[in-house]
């Protein structure tokens, strides 16, 4: 499996995954997962135009991605996956899927969740499915940009 | 032409800053300003750029963005489904420099918007001995 980063970040492909996680990380493609922005032309063609340089774009269902995945599709490659919700994360480990680490550094705040830090907001169902992945052997971090501090979780929250 | 620059942080501000450095005060409601923030939701930008647009409304607006995929481009891309406006990324200081020195009837059309963009490119240039 080449998938060396996998990021939950409901802004998907802005600043801090086009130019600093891609370019330290050494990134040559990026899955965006999520099903509605997969069907959506216009979310469609302004992720072309954001993603750097470079590097190819994906963009799935999570039905897809879990094929992709278990085809193989991206060995050799360096791979980035974005979720644009923790839920799409679930239901890719749900579908049989492996994740052994899971940044979360986009739960961006929304009427009836709780702010835990500034990108780091929860309702309960989120916290629910974070500590299901807890539960599969997922690591989970919250680390916004490659500069800033990595911090366990379960810092914020109890999985 | 009404014109609006969004850029994460203060950079907008400072650019109109140090722009007025060079050529002088300006009039205030010649540029409009939006900082974005780190706490800051997507959702609170694209008011804060609707509420502007709204503003502007019957006239030609350009809107300039600092980094292309960055959240204030996004927003303004996902915006022109909507609303009409020219928009520009990569916003320097020889582009606002431009705009800030062209008068108020020429700029106007998508000529001039493409002249503020190349003079934005050709400030940048290599020298090295």
């Amino acid at each position: 499996m080449a998938i060396v980063f996998w990021r939950v970040d409901g802004r998907l492909i802005h600043g801090q995954i086009a130019i600093a996680w891609s370019r330290l990380l050494g990134i040559d493609e990026i899955i965006v997962v999520n099903d509605e922005v997969s069907r959506d032309e216009t979310q469609t063609m302004l992720l072309e135009f954001a993603t750097p340089p470079g590097v190819k774009l994906k963009i799935c269902s999570v039905a897809d991605a879990i094929t992709l995945i278990n085809n193989n599709e991206f060995e050799g490659n360096r791979t980035m996956v974005v979720f644009k919700y923790i839920k799409d994360a679930v239901r890719i480990v749900e579908g049989g899927i492996n994740i052994k680490s899971l940044n979360i550094g986009g739960a961006y705040f929304s009427e009836g969740k709780t702010q835990y830090n500034k990108a780091l907001a929860l309702d309960e169902n989120d916290i629910e499915d974070l500590r299901y992945l807890s539960r599969k052997g997922v690591e989970l971090f919250y680390q916004v940009a490659p500069m800033n501090e990595k911090e366990p979780l379960s810092k914020y929250v109890s999985l | 032409m009404k014109i609006l620059i969004i850029t994460h942080g203060e950079l907008a501000t400072y650019l109109l800053k140090t722009a007025e450095m060079i050529i002088g005060t300006q009039d205030e409601n010649l540029i409009e300003i939006i900082n974005f923030y780190p706490q800051d939701s997507m959702e609170t930008l694209k008011e804060k750029l609707i509420n502007q647009i709204k503003k502007f409304i019957g006239e030609e607006i350009l809107i300039l963005t600092d980094l292309k995929g960055g959240t204030p481009f996004n927003v303004a891309f996902l915006l022109l489904k909507e609303y009409k406006f020219y928009l520009i990324t990569g916003v320097n200081l020889p582009m606002l420099l431009e705009i800030l020195l062209l008068k108020e009837e020429e700029k106007t059309g998508e000529e001039v918007v493409k002249k503020i963009a190349d003079i934005g490119r050709d400030g940048i240039c290599i020298v090295y001995s």
